[in-house]
């Protein structure tokens, strides 16, 4: 579904409205050069004109700077790898080249992929181009508000906790959190390897599976990645019957939950789903069984930043949040502590796994919303449980392993809020053919 | 009493690194620095390990089965965090430590109990004179075993490692000339043991427990320490103690699946496990009737049969035998090397004790060409060619020479004085530059002096 004007004609468009409006959204951490980028629109053009053109020919995309493009820095939005400049191409970069996506550079997020408001990069805040004095959520903070700002058409990010649904929900964009393992993370710098997951960002559900069925598959680069069902885009926004879940679960801002409510309620009426609340054991404590196992993981991803190779070593040279993590991980994987605390919270993670697997044995869907709360203004002091606690609905589709996705409903406060849409390992198709249906009720932008 | 146990690091022999494709280099084989290397093995963010190279997973199977150990079902693959220039992800992938059960446990190989044997992977080579880091060994496949502390002398623990070396590398299990890395364990009755670090030759290995058991006995050990040796000072040097102990905070690699070793697998490799040396080495012993003396000094070390093995091939085995088990053996003692650390291609010493046996050199001469052979042997044909046997007429007129030269010996000789009669022998030897056979030198004097 390519749109009408010509690849290069819409890179034009692009990169003119962020040199109009970047400057105060802070976006972009790097945008290629204007005269590679026209080249290379050029030669797709061409392409698209001789019929010889890859799935992703026209769309130009934004990449989170977690991700290794050739040539580019892969800074993670800090200072510690400010300095580091990839020497190849992450897997699913491959994948983008191979059908004539147009990467246009790199997007600003959290340090390290670590937050959720997008307030810690070391590159200054990014601002949510729907509303600039709030955070845009994160930590594919640019990624989703690149989208938002109408600087590409798509976008990568990465999902730990929510990472890509949280943005995209307060962005009022569409973001997908793939099945764990279904997207290659060769050439994706870790945050937490268990949960690590890259996964598209766009401005429709459409967009976001053409993106996701580029990219997703097996890679010998990724020893555990596994094979996916190919997506079916002709069967999205067809009518059709599913079982669905309302997450039970008491959220803070009742707001939301009520605008998800109605929202389901509508639709289930239209297309006669079969609609029930589903309580999921142990979800309350996802959070405090998230964290142990980022810390840990997060401190032995980061040991490789020792000063040596990249310039800087991470625990003088990053942010309070990663330090954080990084200094919480060190404490947990003491010795004396014999591996409890982390051990402890895989089990927690398993059981929590296994009540979402006997949920999907009765249900297609789980619905909830996506983030809990409207997003704070940027610089607002909040507390660490307030900024961990936005992922509470997020971080348990991380846990499971399972795929979710955030679909935009409409607003509260003006603010928009997105509906969270889950299903079992492996079930995109049924999920994306859900998420398309929400779409059409959600108040397009 | 001293009680010694090791914790030993050999190279498997695999063409690949463990968790890229990159190619490993064996042997004595040099290239540039920096030429095998890719995201993966340099540790480049966002690179995750390939699935595990499966020779060297069977590789170390077979080295399990070898040693007698049970071998572990499931292989958790753990990080084991340190930080230094030679590691470029920050931790080693291996599968032992806390949370993990390695490889192989509980065997016995020679009247040594084996702890544990696993798999893991090497860190690059730094240079801290230099600074440079060089990864074309990183990641390269190792095995680790280690042993329990039933070594009771120096001695001991070098024919045992020899013996084990020889035998893991003559099923292809492991790359011997790659060398090997041991850490050692040293302990005295009363005291706490001391563990010295990264002893990379069987000298030195011997050496530093020899210097260790000196000076606990002097003075016992009261705390758990870790120890370096210093070479040029002849001495272990303390890195640090228990109290200091380096915590490698384990934690279960989640880029790496499970490492499934099924029975079928391990019976698929008992099969394939040629007949071991020692076994070979029993039969060879009676097949060519090899005297007790000399048989007594083969079966302490395997790789000198694997040696005669090869030269029998061509050369008579009364011949070869002498050769290998006394002359080869006193070249290594002369240069105190162990004698696995001389680098002997058989052929070369075919070929030298061809000239032997066909009478073109003389004995000493052959032995001259020996004890030049202690850094690596070379093609011999040149120094043959130059040490050939002179003719008897030659011989003939040396011994007149020296007959004039030394008329006391020779009034000796006449006065009943056998001896004498080697020393002229002597003498002509030293005049022909050794060239001159033993047998025809003594013919010729005794023609003369009648």
């Amino acid at each position: 579904m390519v749109e009408k004007m010509t690849t290069l004609e819409k890179l034009k468009k692009y990169l003119e409205k962020i040199k109009e409006k970047d400057k105060d959204l802070n976006i972009f951490l790097e945008v290629r050069p204007e005269s590679e980028l026209i080249d290379e629109a050029k030669r797709i053009d061409e392409k698209i004109k001789d019929g010889k053109a890859g799935r992703l020919a026209g769309y130009v995309i934004g990449v989170k700077p977690n991700i290794n493009v050739v040539g580019f820095h892969a800074s993670c939005s800090s200072k510690v790898l400010e300095d580091y400049k990839s020497t190849y191409d992450a897997t699913v970069i491959k994948k983008i080249k191979e059908e004539d996506g147009l990467i246009i550079g790199m997007v600003n997020s959290d340090e390290f992929a670590c937050g959720s408001s997008g307030e810690t990069s070391a590159y200054g805040p990014v601002k949510n181009p729907v509303n600039p004095e709030l955070i845009p959520g994160g930590s594919s903070s640019g990624s989703a508000a690149c989208i938002a700002a109408g600087f590409c058409d798509m976008a990568l990010g990465s999902d730990t906790g929510g990472s890509i649904r949280n943005p995209a929900s307060h962005c009022g964009v569409v973001g997908i959190k793939p099945t764990y393992a279904s997207v290659s993370r060769h050439g994706l710098i870790d945050l937490s390897m268990s949960f690590d997951q890259i996964g598209p960002i766009a401005k429709n559900v459409h967009d976001a599976t053409l993106l996701l069925d580029v990219i997703r598959g097996k890679d010998e680069n990724d020893s555990i990645s596994l094979e996916s069902g190919k997506l079916n885009l002709k069967e999205l926004g067809k009518k059709k019957k599913f079982k669905i879940g309302i997450l039970d679960f008491k959220i803070q801002d009742e707001r939301i939950q009520k605008l998800i409510d109605e929202k389901v309620k509508e639709i289930s009426k239209k297309y006669g789903w079969n609609v029930k609340k589903v309580r999921i054991e142990y979800i309350d404590t996802a959070i405090e069984t998230y964290y142990p196992i980022v810390y840990t993981e997060f401190f032995s991803a980061t040991r490789k930043f020792d000063g040596r190779k990249y310039g800087k070593k991470i625990e003088d040279s990053c942010g309070p949040e990663v330090l954080r993590r990084v200094l919480g991980g060190a404490e947990i994987t003491r010795s004396e502590h014999e591996g409890r605390n982390y051990y402890l919270a895989l089990r927690v993670r398993k059981l929590i796994e296994e009540e979402y697997a006997r949920a999907f044995k009765e249900m297609d869907i789980i619905i909830s919303p996506t983030v809990p709360r409207l997003p704070h203004k940027i610089g607002e002091k909040i507390t660490i449980e307030e900024m961990y606690s936005y992922d509470a609905l997020t971080i348990p589709s991380n846990l499971a392993g399972n795929c979710s996705m955030s679909v935009p409903v409409g607003k509260v406060d003006g603010i928009p809020v997105g509906m969270q849409i889950m299903a079992d390992k492996f079930q995109e198709q049924k999920m994306l053919e859900v998420g398309a249906l929400v779409e059409g009720f959600g108040e397009r932008r | 009493m001293l009680k010694v146990g090791l914790e030993i690091h050999g190279y498997l022999n695999t063409n690949e690194k463990l968790f890229c494709r990159c190619k490993v280099l064996h042997g004595k084989k040099h290239s540039e620095s920096n030429v095998n290397i890719c995201p993966v093995c340099t540790g480049q963010p966002g690179s995750k390990p390939l699935l595990p190279n499966t020779e060297a997973v069977k590789k170390v199977i077979e080295i399990a089965i070898i040693l007698g150990c049970r071998i572990s079902p499931e292989g958790l693959w753990q990080r084991k965090h340190y930080s230094w220039p030679d590691l470029p992800k920050g931790f080693q992938s291996t599968i032992s430590g806390p949370h993990s059960v390695p490889s192989g446990t509980g065997g016995k190989f020679m009247g040594i109990r084996i702890k544990e044997c696993h798999l893991e992977e090497d860190p690059a080579a730094w240079n801290p004179i230099t600074g440079e880091v060089d990864y074309n060994r990183s990641g390269a496949p190792l095995v680790e075993i280690v042993t329990e502390p039933d070594f009771k002398t120096s001695e001991e623990v070098v024919s045992w490692l020899g013996n084990l070396m020889s035998t893991l590398s003559y099923v292809s299990a492991i790359d011997k000339k790659s060398g090997l890395k041991a850490d050692v364990n040293v302990s005295i009755t009363g005291g706490e043991r001391v563990e010295i670090k990264n002893i990379n030759s069987f000298r030195k290995i011997k050496e530093a427990i020899d210097l260790e058991f000196t000076r606990q006995e002097k003075n016992p050990p009261k705390i758990e320490e870790t120890r370096t040796y210093d070479e040029e000072k002849k001495m272990t040097v303390l890195m640090r103690t228990k109290d200091s102990a380096m915590d490698y905070r384990f934690i279960s690699e989640p880029d790496l699946p499970v490492l499934k070793i099924s029975q079928v697998l391990i019976n698929e490799i008992k099969k394939s496990i040629p007949k071991l040396p020692f076994e070979k080495m029993k039969k060879l012993v009676t097949k060519y009737k090899i005297e007790k003396r000399y048989a007594e000094i083969l079966t302490k070390r395997l790789s000198l049969v694997e040696l005669f093995e090869e030269l029998v091939k061509k050369v008579k085995p009364e011949i070869a035998i002498p050769w290998v088990s006394v002359e080869l053996l006193g070249v290594a003692n002369y240069n105190k090397m162990d004698v696995d650390e001389i680098d002997i291609n058989p052929e070369h010493f075919t070929k030298l004790l061809l000239a032997v046996e066909s009478g073109k050199i003389s004995e000493l001469k052959a032995k001259d060409i020996l004890r030049g052979w202690a850094k690596g042997s070379s093609p011999p044909e040149k120094e043959i060619e130059e040490g050939k046997k002179i003719e008897l007429k030659e011989i003939d007129k040396i011994a007149k020479e020296v007959i004039k030269e030394n008329e006391k010996a020779v009034k000796d000789y006449k006065a009943g004085q056998k001896n004498s009669l080697n020393f002229l022998i002597g003498e002509i030897m030293k005049k022909s530059g050794k060239r001159a056979g033993f047998k025809e030198t003594r013919e010729a004097l005794l023609g003369i002096l009648g």
